[in-house]
């Protein structure tokens, strides 16, 4: 009756995660040997301004998205649920395009807050559409009308782009990447990713509960609302900060939690921390990839994440529909 | 072992304008610890409504809903849950988990936020012995058989430890040997002092398990008290317009046998 079905699960995963951050510091364009590194190397530089950064974005976003995709198809109660139902990723994205639109993403952190701004108006949206009532269904209609008219809002913004130039910018930010990134978006989007994955983790009992259905849930002290509200503020921030740092990067939040499920008990809180670390390490992976692979320009990291997303997604399909068949 | 569940004047009205509907008219009863309660009724009759306003699911539009006193919806979520198990008539269990996690659910109400403490522990091993269902403990719910199933959910039930266990219809879908099965498991759980409160469909078994028959008719309570008293042919007729006769079972226990229509 351990919590996880595989107990070395969460140690077997953060020394992963150990590992693979130290060789992606080491690895890219210029290779550095663990010898040289502290024998005060001028390329000291990429490591501490450029790679070092990048690297920590990676975990944050990655570990974020897992876990909220976790806590998605833990409270909808639905394997196929991802992070971005709810709209917030949609508006962040909204908000960030905009910003480019106006011309202000140059200025540091404009892009940023104005994303961040956008996540904001979704979940006070959301609360005020869902209410009380702590409604599911009434939440998740919500969220999807507020994803896609966010979407089609970016698309009036990109199709009104005053030019050429500023549409390339706007539909390359929106693949997702983390090429380029700072100490200064880390400081933005850590605080608010890492408070999003405590208000997450502290719904795990109610999530648990939700297993056996809405009401025998609130016969075992789940508070609709108050999960509800636990979930729009986590998964908010968490996505928000997200999109604004890196703009939009799917799968993540999709596939993570399905790869660890059938390693755990299945009981939605002991799926969340293994899909955080798993989801940091996905990230972290396919995030050195591309920025240590010899192409010309980069290939962009959300661009990558779905060309590896979309065959697994279809493998789990088909598994799904050998298991029913 | 004195606190009492109880239901005082408690109306439930659903729709709104023309389709306003009654379901539940100033219903009134007090639910003792270590006794087994029938709620019967033909269909319609507010036995689920009832069963949804003690187990604190719906706050009743008009009376009072009160566990040892207090109002039920001034009693915390998490304490109700402690005092107040509740088996809903259609189980709903996600993402395949065993047995031993779907007891271990029970637990959510007295759980620490992040372990299980040892007191948890003990009472799932007791829920799973009290059930007989240790020996499937490792196998995932969706796998088991109707009556297995049955003893499973129960078993998740059992190990929170409840004063009440409110199961709504807990027959549904058995077969006779299950039926029984389940029934004297009920009738443990009572002797271990919960208040067992089961809606039933089935007066025959109401008659014979039960220690107090509360009948439901039209959303009123229409008899509350002794079965032998309360299953009478002409309330049985009244209430249901089914001919009923009553019989002395082999081991000398007062039976039913329903004959047609009246």
């Amino acid at each position: 009756m351990k919590a996880q079905r595989l107990p070395l699960l969460i140690p077997a995963l953060l020394v992963a995660l150990v590992l693979v951050s130290g060789l992606s510091i080491l690895a890219g364009k210029v290779w550095i040997a663990p010898a040289e590194l502290f024998a005060g190397d001028d390329r000291w530089p990429i490591i501490v301004e450029l790679r070092l950064p990048r690297v920590v974005l990676a975990l944050l976003i990655g570990g974020g998205l897992g876990m909220a995709g976790a806590a998605m198809q833990g409270y909808l109660r639905n394997p196929l649920a991802d992070p971005g139902l709810f709209g917030v990723s949609a508006t962040a994205a909204l908000g960030a395009v905009i910003s480019i639109f106006f011309g202000l993403a140059a200025t540091p952190m404009v892009l940023s807050g104005f994303a961040l701004a956008g996540a904001a108006l979704a979940v006070l949206l959301l609360s005020a559409i869902a209410g009380q009532s702590g409604s599911v269904i009434v939440f998740t209609l919500a969220g999807v009308v507020i994803s896609s008219l966010a979407g089609a809002l970016t698309a009036l913004v990109i199709s009104l782009a005053p030019t050429p130039f500023a549409t390339g910018q706007i539909v390359n930010w929106l693949m997702g990447a983390l090429t380029d990134r700072s100490w200064d978006d880390v400081m933005l989007a850590a605080p608010l990713i890492v408070l999003g994955m405590i208000v997450i983790a502290s719904a795990g009992r109610a999530l648990d509960a939700l297993t056996l259905g809405e009401a025998a849930a609130r016969t075992l002290g789940m508070r609709p609302a108050v999960l509800q509200a636990q979930i729009v503020i986590g998964v908010g921030l968490v996505v928000g900060a997200s999109v604004a740092a890196s703009g939009i990067i799917g799968f993540v939040g999709l596939i993570v939690p399905h790869l660890i499920r059938p390693l755990t008990n299945r009981r939605p809180s002991a799926v969340l921390l293994p899909s955080a670390l798993a989801g940091a390490l996905l990230l972290l992976v396919a995030d050195s990839a591309v920025r240590a692979a010899p192409t010309v320009s980069e290939l962009r990291l959300g661009i990558a994440m779905s060309l590896l997303g979309a065959p697994f997604f279809l493998a789990l399909l088909l598994n799904m529909r050998r298991q029913i068949g | 072992m004195t606190a009492v569940l109880k239901a005082r004047d408690v109306s439930v009205t659903l729709g709104a304008g023309p389709t306003r509907k009654a379901v539940l008219t100033d219903a009134s009863l007090a639910l003792r610890r270590g006794e087994v309660t029938a709620i019967i009724g033909p269909n319609g009759a507010g036995k689920s409504t009832l069963l949804a306003c003690l187990a604190g699911l719906r706050a009743p539009d008009h009376g009072a809903v009160t566990l040892g006193d207090v109002p039920l919806e001034r009693v915390s979520a998490r304490e109700r849950g402690q005092r107040i198990g509740f088996l809903p008539q259609v189980a709903e269990v996600n993402w395949d988990i065993d047995v031993a996690t779907l007891v271990s659910l029970g637990r959510l109400p007295h759980q620490g936020r992040w372990e299980q403490s040892a007191a948890d522990l003990a009472a799932m091993a007791d829920a799973l012995a009290a059930t007989d269902t240790a020996q499937f403990a490792s196998r995932v719910v969706g796998t088991l058989s109707g009556g297995e199933r049955a003893r499973a959910l129960l078993a998740r039930v059992l190990a929170g430890q409840p004063e009440f266990l409110l199961a709504d219809e807990p027959l549904a879908n058995l077969d006779p040997r299950h039926q029984f099965d389940v029934l004297a498991l009920m009738r443990q759980v009572a002797t271990r002092g919960v208040g067992v409160v089961l809606v039933l469909h089935d007066l025959a078994h109401a008659m014979r398990v039960a220690d107090r028959v509360v009948m439901m008719d039209s959303g009123r309570i229409a008899a509350d008290g002794d079965p032998a008293a309360v299953l009478t042919p002409d309330r049985i007729a009244a209430v249901y317009g089914v001919a009923s006769h009553p019989v002395t079972l082999a081991d000398g226990a007062p039976g039913l046998v329903l004959s047609g229509p009246c």
